[in-house]
């Protein structure tokens, strides 16, 4: 304290002496170059002495100089320090324009430790505010979605709340789990995928990302290599996400109003068949299976005197609306800045009834009261209502029933109610009532009787404390919280078949509470040594520990259905309950040391110490390394004459091993006994085996890459070559049912993968001339190939038709091979596993060799290995973005493609069952001779839609993903109201899609985060939306 | 710094160590429950593996929507109901066969009397699903003459570790039918003496495995054999034991779970039954999920079924006059395995396969027959069967409307070498057709090369 009232005397001292010296003073105004505003806090220094001030809040300075004059220098973090000489002139205005390089520019890997992107050695790529806060996503990784190399990110379908799937340099892990870690401001979130309990997680929805709201971030990190990952050791195997929120800035106090609108709308729904078609189709199908009455039958049920006709689509899809308004101040001064936001958003999906409200609230404080001390506190809340839909996973749900119900019966009856049979589903008019794919549900019915709640309240925080005892060493200890509280709630309606037919009314709820915290301390020291040496180093220590509680309560016998929540006396069921806890913590040691030598060489050293308690005492810890080099070789003298061409390039890299636990259980290597309760008397069973050898899952990455920036910045390239050799992959890996094991499964470490591939990334300054017009692009571009290498059972470990098989790529699909339809009777055809063609014939049950031989049936032992997955060979993105005077045009391309989709949508939709099918169906085989990829149609024959390769289509596409068009409202005007800024904006989000995908959006995966090996199957995922928004951007 | 290194230290607060469920008598007991709340597996004796031969023995409707494939005997090895089917049934034997394993290493904490019955009762749940297992996945005893076709895999041992269940060379093939019938005659025979005639508590008599349940099991095990001398033997012992009587009214035993009529059932309640889509009551109830119409069962000819028998008001219709069995129609109906009916029959049966027309056999077959028969109708006489064919064809007869939906009319259809006739638009299936078994999954035929796969499949 002392120490610093001492050095503070001198500076007032030596300011006195020189107003006793012949001076003169000169005033000003610093001002925002891209803005106009006047810009307070900026530091003005007269060159070569201590004698400066800082800018008030309009900008202003006042400065004592010497008569001779001299140099003031004019700085400010984010904007390019500017000297002017002091001429005659007593009055010096400034204009300060941005430092984009800068702030885009330094990376900060987690736990203090900050590189500049010029410095870095390993692959990190990241993306910048603006092109979030121009998306209007719910949350923010699906605005990554095309965006950056090596990251490829699914939307899994079009229901609100729906997770996103995030894979980095593909799939990393066959486990439950290959999500990414995301680090909000330095602390790990909780890693909790799906917090939904009823219905398989499938009804309530609810996306914890979602809780992070895209408009309060300011960048987003993506650490794709082991050097860059190392720091964050057992859970970096899948890549790391980092989040950086916005913070206020030192001297600028703005306010913010962000607004946007939008319509949403389904894309690329089924085109099913109408009534008339319905029938003739239906009657078709039991005809040709000998039925001689008809299935299908017309009803006017409202008596005008013709048939009932419903079109389910229309009853179960809506244009969506969404609205999202926030309020966001920031600003501060040296000792302290802060940013706060509100936020509310309201999206109506394109399902009926399903809606997503959410509020959040942000607050980030930093205050440095000394020099040497540093604190700060980030703080978010958000509160989200998602009234869910059942969709894909359910048969009363708005894609199964929606698809496959009669469209010859109406969906009510005359006096309003719905049109129902006695059994609660969808009323079956003068149809057959046999036969039925399944029992239908009233599509329009169970969306408004039925409720399906969520109600998720998540805070996210944490608070910081530096000290800095000397120059270059920095002191941090650091707290972070992540606490949700998941509220689901779920009402089964009495008139309706299921749950609430059977219980006379039911109400399900489920409440959870799970809490992290996150405790690190570290130190990190940086030195400059001779000039040319720089010299950091970082060790530190961090505790995680996750709780998680559950607590579960349902009423049945409901007094009536208007009482549709827990209400005191209002239910007459016995009552039902329930509940689980469960927790899991981690403690590591890490360090870190970088060494460069005149920006010239680079070398670093990462190493981590990790023990979790999800592993046996005896494989508790791993440790995980990883270094790499750097040569930026156009700092070397014989380089510099290619300068003006070549102004940058950088040789890297890295190579580390890191780790996975992710998607295992709390307690995966422990045998469990738990409740076997036996109606009235309490038991115990056996619930998990265990296994003592479970231990990491270890990712060795190698990663060699080259950074080029050429002909003055307009050209910037980055190359990747990776390959991440997998070992340990942790699955809940199958056992033979007969072992009766239960859950089916152990978690093992199953075996070793390889994934490597190619990223580039190059962007572009196409045009840019004086008048202001400028065409910019960037490109980027991914491949990807996988290979398992070693499992450690003597079989496939399989998935539905998806196998992991030794030599081939993880989730390969394996089926048997579909030949077509015999021209001659409609047959539907297969190839056996000689390739020898066997045709089945449906009516009389028999399978037939081409020439009508009887012969054995086709099998499963019948199936071969295909040579795709469900995973793209390769994806990207390709932005465009033109400006001319405040006007800027945006069009962004995704594509992606190499990978094969198993369209169980098309499969169930040409059922030969009785439900409605797809237009398509038309073409089936009718006469003899008639070519035709539809067999005959045979009621309920199983076998001719059996799963083969018929179902398997090229997943490739190419999507307009958004094109946008902006306007920034010249200076002239916003003086007018006073305003700073201001931004209006229109966009079209999924604009169209080409592809040859027959039914649905080839980028889908019903299979959601459940495994890495079933990836890529289609099967009634609500359509992927396309959406208009308009948008307001204002800031004062 | 001290306690947060305890986030190391993590016990799961939901279950303990297998020693600690085997701590103490108590907790013995506990472990002894939790080998019943495996047979109450969803998938398989909670109440489907009855279901899964009803609505393929031909007195169902075709609107049995809800089974796929299954009624229409087009199933393919991907089946989910035959994967579940064979997971769940040995989902339950691993839990029997663990208990077993642990009692043992735990033995001295317990009396060796209250161990042998101990193990009886997990030996009885186990033999009660090995039988359903080589029911559904199996042909028949009589497909070959000495009974040499696969089985299923008799797996009675249950892995302890991960590294045991991955232990590929310890992994079992099937056994023949007659390897499994052995395994189960020797079982069962083994463990009636050790079984409790009954318990103090009404819940534990039908709940819980008793002599009778085993005899039952047993009798019923050698009438599919064909072994009809040890069929009436058994069956007499049961009779004999004076513990079983009929109710005055045929549906009394579906609403009351707990009378003498009721040898053995897999309980369930409100809060433990195998839940909404599983439920033998969900599926069967007319005001539940009503997934099984029994169309072809109610319009059984009047001649044999008359219109006054007291099993017709089991019958239930909805409003459009769809049929439904009223046995069960509540998700917390108990699955019945064992009825004194049953055993009255199979003695008959067997008596007139081993000694032609008899009192005895007769006057069984009327017990049951009088308690429900129609007013018109009189009590059989020796007088009534010109042979004995005539007379097993009566007690088949009296099966099929007794024993309703309750797993048996496949297997009573199969063991005299008939097949499945043409009902409601599904064409006939003969006898030995290999669509009449379920397939072994093919996932495990793929984990398992050893597993032979049904032929067809």
């Amino acid at each position: 304290m002392k120490k610093i009232f001492l050095t503070a005397l001198p500076l007032v001292a030596l300011s006195a002496t020189q107003v006793m010296a012949q001076t003169r003073t000169v005033s000003g105004r610093v001002t925002d170059r891209s803005t106009g505003e006047g810009m307070p806090g900026v530091t003005v220094l007269l060159k070569g002495s201590n004698n400066g001030v800082s800018t008030n809040s309009d900008g202003s300075y006042t400065l004592t100089v010497p008569a001779t004059g001299g140099v003031l220098t004019f700085s400010s973090i984010g904007f390019v320090s500017t000297e002017k000489t002091i001429g005659t002139d007593n009055q010096i205005n400034i204009g300060l324009s941005a430092d984009s390089k800068q702030l885009s520019e330094v990376v900060v890997t987690g736990y203090g430790i900050r590189q500049e992107v010029k410095d870095l050695t390993g692959s990190v790529a990241q993306v910048q505010e603006k092109a979030l806060l121009t998306q209007p996503v719910q949350s923010f990784e699906q605005s990554l979605t095309g965006r950056l190399s090596g990251v490829q990110v699914t939307n899994t379908g079009g229901a609100l709340g729906d997770a996103t799937s995030v894979r980095i340099r593909g799939a990393n892990s066959i486990s439950g789990s290959s999500q990414p870690l995301y680090v909000i401001d330095g602390v790990p979130i909780s890693g909790r995928e799906n917090a939904n309990v009823f219905n398989g997680g499938d009804g309530t929805r609810y996306n914890p990302l979602a809780d992070i709201n895209p408009n309060d971030i300011e960048s987003v990190q993506v650490l794709k290599d082991a050097s860059a990952a190392a720091i964050y050791g057992s859970r970096a195997a899948n890549g790391v996400i980092l989040i950086t929120t916005k913070r206020g800035k030192n001297g600028k106090n703005q306010l913010s109003i962000n607004s946007y609108v939008g319509i949403f709308q389904a894309t690329r729904l089924p085109d099913l068949l109408n009534g008339d078609e319905f029938a003739a189709i239906q009657n078709e199908k039991g005809t040709n299976a000998g039925r001689t009455t008809p299935l299908a039958n017309d009803i006017d049920v409202d008596g005008d005197g013709q048939p009932d006709r419903t079109d389910w689509l229309k009853e179960v899809f809506r244009n969506g609306f969404s609205q999202n308004y926030q309020l966001a101040l920031s600003g501060g001064n040296d000792k302290a800045t802060y940013y706060g936001s509100v936020d509310y958003s309201d999206q109506k999906g394109v399902v009926s009834q399903n809606r997503l409200r959410r509020a959040s609230a942000r607050m980030n404080l930093d205050v440095t009261p000394k020099t040497w001390l540093k604190g700060g506190v980030s703080l978010g809340y958000s509160q989200a209502l998602n009234k869910g839909v059942l969709t894909d996973r359910y048969l009363a749900g708005a894609t199964v029933s929606g698809y496959s119900a009669p469209p010859n019966v109406p969906v009510y009856n005359p006096d309003g109610t719905y049109y129902l049979n006695s059994l609660g589903n969808l009323g079956d008019g003068r149809n057959a009532g046999t036969n039925y794919l399944f029992a239908f549900s009233n599509p329009r019915a169970v969306l408004d009787l039925q409720r399906n709640e969520n109600t998720s309240r998540r805070l996210l925080g944490n608070g910081y404390l530096t000290v800095t005892p000397i120059k270059g060493l920095n002191l941090t200890t650091k707290y972070g919280l992540d606490y949700l509280d998941n509220f689901e709630d779920q009402y089964s309606d009495v008139r309706l078949s299921g749950l609430g037919r059977s219980f006379g009314g039911l109400i399900q709820n489920n409440r959870l509470d799970s809490y992290q915290y996150n405790w690190q301390n570290f130190i990190n020291y940086n030195t400059l040594l001779a000039g040319k040496h720089e010299v950091s180093g970082t060790v530190g220590v961090e505790f995680q520990n996750f709780n998680e509680t559950q607590l579960y309560v349902g009423a049945s016998q409901l007094a009536d259905p208007k009482f549709n929540k827990i209400y005191d006396g209002l239910s007459s069921g016995d009552p039902f309950n329930g509940g689980t806890e469960f927790g899991r913590g981690f403690r590591s040691y890490y360090g870190n040391v970088a060494y460069s030598f005149d920006n010239r060489y680079y070398l670093t050293f990462t190493a981590r110490s990790d023990a979790s308690s999800q592993f046996g005492a005896n494989n508790q810890s791993g440790f995980f390394p990883g270094g790499s080099i750097g040569w930026r070789i156009s700092e070397e003298s014989f380089m510099q004459g290619l300068k003006p061409v070549l102004s940058d390039l950088k040789l890297r890299a890295s190579y580390g091993k890191v780790g996975n636990s992710n998607g295992i259980g709390s307690y995966a290597s422990r045998t469990l006994a738990g409740g076997g309760r036996y109606v009235d008397l309490n038991g115990f069973g056996i619930t998990q085996l265990g296994n003592d050898d479970l231990r990491w899952e270890s990712s060795k990455k190698l990663d060699i890459g080259l950074d080029a920036t050429l002909l003055s910045d307009r050209i910037t390239v980055t190359l990747d070559y990776f390959n991440n050799d997998i070992d340990g992959l942790l699955l809940n890996a199958p056992t033979a049912f007969t072992l009766g094991v239960p859950g089916s499964s152990v978690a093992r470490n199953i075996g070793r993968m390889v994934n490597k591939g190619f990223e580039a990334n190059l962007g572009t300054v196409n045009v840019n001339t004086e008048g202001g017009f400028r065409w910019s692009s960037n490109i980027n571009f991914t491949t990807l190939k996988n290979e398992v290498k070693e499992l450690s059972s003597p079989t496939d470990i399989n998935s539905g038709v998806n196998r992991a098989s030794i030599g081939r790529p993880l989730g390969v699909y394996q089926l048997i091979r579909w030949a077509g339809v015999n021209p001659a009777n409609g047959n539907a055809q297969f190839l056996d596993a000689a390739g020898t063609v066997k045709q089945y014939d449906a009516v009389a049950r028999k399978w037939l060799t081409e020439s009508g031989d009887a012969t054995s049936a086709i099998t499963q032992a019948d199936a071969v290995y295909t040579d795709r997955t469900g995973y793209p060979t390769y994806y990207g993105g390709f932005d465009n973005t033109i400006s001319y005077k405040g006007i800027e045009l945006g069009i962004f391309l995704q594509f992606s493609g190499g990978n094969k989709i198993y369209n169980g949508t098309r499969a169930s939709l040409l059922t030969t069952s009785f439900a409605n099918n797809l237009d398509e169906i038309k073409d089936r085989w009718t006469t003899a001779g008639q070519n035709t990829d539809i067999p005959k149609l045979v009621l309920q024959d199983a076998v001719s839609t059996q799963a083969s390769t018929r179902w398997l289509e090229d997943g490739d596409f190419l999507r307009v993903r958004q094109i946008n068009l902006g306007y920034n409202l010249p200076e002239t005007m916003t003086e007018r109201y006073g305003i700073g800024r201001a931004r209006i904006y229109a966009q079209v989000q999924n604009a169209f899609v080409f592809t040859k995908y027959s039914v649905g959006d080839p980028e889908v995966n019903s299979n959601r985060n459940n495994t890495n090996i079933a990836y890529g199957i289609d099967n009634r995922s609500v359509p992927q939306t396309r959406a208009y928004t308009l948008g307001l951007n204002l800031s004062f | 710094m001290a306690s947060s290194c305890d986030v190391l230290t993590q016990d799961p607060p939901t279950a303990f160590t297998i020693d600690e469920t085997f701590a103490n008598p108590t907790r013995i007991e506990q472990s002894l429950f939790g080998v019943y709340d495996g047979l109450q597996d969803a998938e398989f004796l909670g109440g489907r593996a009855l279901i899964y031969s009803d609505i393929r023995s031909g007195e169902t409707s075709q609107n049995t929507t809800y089974f796929g494939n299954v009624p229409l005997f087009q199933q393919l090895s991907t089946d989910v109901y035959a994967t579940n089917a064979w997971a769940g049934g040995y989902r339950t034997i691993f839990s029997a066969n663990s208990f077993m394993q642990n009692l043992t290493a735990n033995q001295s904490k317990v009396s060796a009397e209250v161990a042998a019955q101990y193990t009886a009762e997990a030996k009885f749940v186990r033999s009660l699903t090995l039988f359903h297992l080589v029911n559904l996945f199996a042909q028949p005893y009589n497909f070959t003459p000495d009974a040499s076709h696969p089985g299923v895999v008799i797996q009675l041992t249950a892995p302890k570790s991960g590294a045991e269940a991955f232990d590929a060379a310890a992994l079992l093939p099937r056994s023949s039918v007659k390897e499994v019938y052995d395994q189960l005659i020797q079982d069962l025979t083994e463990i009636i003496p050790a079984l409790p005639s009954t318990y103090p508590d009404a819940f534990s008599r039908v709940g819980r495995a008793t002599k009778g349940a085993a005899q039952g099991l047993l009798a019923r095990v050698y009438l599919y054999k064909g072994d009809y001398a040890n069929a009436a033997l058994v069956s007499k012992q049961i009779i004999d034991s004076g513990n079983f009587r009929l109710n005055a009214d045929p549906g009394t035993a579906f609403s009351n779970y707990t009378t003498a009529e009721s040898i053995f059932s897999v309980a369930h309640n409100l809060q433990d039954n195998p839940n909404t889509n599983n439920a033998i009551g969900q599926h069967y109830g007319v005001s539940r999920r009503g997934d099984i119409a029994i169309k072809p069962f109610a319009d059984i000819s009047a001649t044999i079924f008359p219109a006054d028998d007291k099993r017709r008001s089991l019958i239930v219709r909805n409003a459009t006059g769809t049929p439904f069995t009223n046995k069960f129609n509540a998700v917390e109906n108990w699955t019945p395995i064992v009825r004194y009916p049953e055993v009255l029959l199979t003695r008959a049966e067997a008596l007139a396969q081993t000694a032609g027309v008899t009192t005895e056999a007769v006057s069984l077959l009327n017990q049951v027959r009088d308690r429900s028969k129609g007013a018109t109708q009189v009590s059989y006489t020796i007088a009534n069967f010109a042979n004995k064919q005539a007379l097993i064809d009566a007690i088949l007869t009296e099966r099929r409307l007794e024993l309703a939906f309750e797993g048996f009319r496949l297997y009573d259809l199969l063991r005299y070498k008939n097949g499945v006739p043409a009902h409601d638009g599904i064409p006939a299936i003969a006898y030995g057709d290999d669509k009449l078994i379920f397939p072994i999954p093919n996932r495990d035929v793929l984990l398992n090369p050893k597993l032979v796969q049904n032929p067809g499949y």
